[in-house]
């Protein structure tokens, strides 16, 4: 055990530590009130909140294998919202492997609007297996 | 309920093995918010590095958790023989010169209601958003917790070349956290990154105030806490669920352990392996460690009349570990970096385009009712005519 004891100081240095100390408490007090006081803001990576993302693919979910890889397909998106929404498909469909490409047997539509059934051209090499509704659809890969 | 036990017994957990690497002559409640905001980040640690381990070698959740009861109640009987007989004395005992009197009264003041603001800020933000801010708390932690949670058998498919930018080569001290604490519950939820980022971010504080109290006294303390809490971006990023402020609080823990080795030199070896500890908990501590000024930090600590420790032995294997583990536990593995940099995310209009030339032309290359082309990629024209072809 180390005892450390009282140092005296000069009392011109006493009130400068004091200043200081108190400039500290301050500006701290200050930056708090600014940050306490600041809106909160909801995290919306692909324009929607994420729960509700999470949600778009929930019925999906129990479509997909339980594990494995899929391919992805966003279509409509903001460039700004292009890849967050990848992003966040592949964390709803987790463990569920969402490769950017449309190379795996099953694979994820993820429109930014519902699709019309009847006005919409599904890509040439995907055969639409469920349209969700809600802009996600399954395609399975089209073997010619 | 489970959750809660679960918290109670990580934390718990924690703050037994930093009681045991205490020195011996102090006891208990000596030093008591110091070994408690350590004994958090000691206790998550073991117990994501036990669920880890029970995921490798497939042990059931229920296994785990008797498991690590009876962990507990050992280390708590080792605790209680090695206490036995001793006397609540703390480590150091420090008298400051501003321990009491105005400005002591208008830190502690000014302390407290930051702390206030910062937890009313901070538990608001989290509510909001427990999910987390930004990318990294859900396209990297708590995707990695995900895979770890619901993966099952296959939660190796996480570490897929096929999703490079969700660095595999990535700790998994804080997913294993969080899919720890869902498996305890049975479900997930988001409340549990969201209190981690809390506990971390709130015990980073704890530490540093209780770090610098002990080795100062209160005032500086109190003074290096309100700092702390007056930094905003530290708060933000504290409830962005981000690895920095885990990783800060793994550094501070590191550097306090070790001055305080140096403090009490006739029992410091416990406090230096526990040091080496929390240093390789936060990742890039290995760089700080390799560094000359924890050497220079360790020999002015040294200079105070005692020993100089910057050609010690230990010093020298500090820094030896250090150098090695910079280059080579540290750097991600190599085809991680090569899938990432061939990433086709990184450039997927050029991907597409050139992989996929039909699926391009179908999407992104569309003609309008003239048959001209809409060559704008990603623009507004090309949603509206996406069906037309």
């Amino acid at each position: 055990m180390i005892t450390q004891t009282k140092v005296r100081r000069d009392p011109r240095k006493v009130l400068q530590i004091r200043i200081a100390v108190a400039a500290v408490a301050l500006f701290s007090l200050l930056s708090t009130g600014w940050f306490v006081f600041e809106p909160v803001k909801q995290f919306q990576p692909a324009g929607t909140p994420l729960p509700e993302y999470d949600k778009r693919f929930e019925e999906l979910r129990k479509r997909l294998p339980p594990h494995g890889v899929v391919g992805y397909l966003g279509i409509g998106w903001d460039s700004g919202y292009q890849l967050p929404a990848y992003y966040a498909t592949q964390y709803a469909l987790a463990p569920v492997v969402v490769e950017n490409s449309l190379q795996p047997e099953l694979v994820v539509g993820n429109f930014a609007t519902p699709p019309a059934p009847a006005t919409t051209t599904w890509p040439a090499n995907l055969l639409p297996i469920q349209n969700f509704g809600n802009g996600v659809v399954l395609f399975a890969k089209r073997h010619n | 309920m489970a959750g809660l036990a679960g918290a109670v017994l990580c934390a718990a957990t924690g703050f037994v093995l930093i009681s045991l690497a205490w020195p011996k002559g102090s006891w208990f409640k000596s030093e008591l918010l110091l070994k408690l905001s350590l004994g958090v980040g000691c206790g998550l640690g073991l117990f994501s590095f036990l669920y880890l381990l029970s995921l490798v070698f497939s042990v059931p959740a229920k296994t785990l958790a008797a498991t690590e009861v009876v962990i507990f109640v050992l280390l708590s009987i080792l605790l209680w023989i090695r206490g036995h007989n001793l006397h609540d004395q703390k480590l150091l005992q420090y008298t400051a010169d501003m321990s009491s009197g105005l400005l002591g009264q208008t830190l502690r003041a000014s302390f407290v209601v930051t702390l206030i603001g910062a937890l009313h800020r901070c538990l608001k933000e989290l509510a909001t958003n427990p999910q987390g801010i930004g990318w990294d708390a859900f396209a990297i932690w708590n995707l990695h917790a995900r895979f770890l949670f619901r993966g099952g058998e296959h939660w190796k498919d996480g570490f897929s070349s096929l999703i490079p930018w969700f660095h595999p080569d990535y700790p998994l001290f804080l997913p294993g956290s969080v899919a720890h604490f869902w498996s305890y519950l049975g479900r997930e939820t988001t409340a549990v990154p969201a209190t981690l980022a809390f506990a971390f971010t709130f015990s980073t504080v704890a530490l540093l105030f209780s770090a610098v109290a002990v080795l100062r006294g209160r005032n500086h303390g109190l003074l290096a806490g309100l700092m702390l809490l007056g930094t905003p971006s530290f708060l933000r990023q504290g409830v962005s669920q981000y690895a920095d402020i885990p990783l800060s609080f793994f550094l501070l823990a590191a550097i306090a352990l070790l001055v305080l080795a140096d403090r009490v030199p006739e029992s410091n070896f416990s406090l230096l392996v526990l040091s080496g500890f929390m240093a390789v908990r936060g990742d890039a501590a290995g760089d700080f460690i390799a560094s000359r000024e924890l050497g220079s930090l360790l020999a002015s600590n040294g200079a105070a009349g005692r020993h100089d420790h910057s050609h010690s032995p230990v010093n020298r294997v500090f820094q030896t570990f250090g150098r090695w583990s910079s280059r080579t536990i540290l750097q991600p593995p190599r085809h991680a970096a090569e899938s990432y940099r061939s990433s086709p995310i990184l450039d997927d209009r050029a991907m597409v385009s050139q992989r996929f030339p039909s699926f391009w032309r179908l999407a992104f290359d569309p003609r309008d009712s003239r048959g001209h082309c809409l060559r704008d990629d990603f623009g507004e024209r090309h949603r509206r005519n996406f069906s037309c072809r």
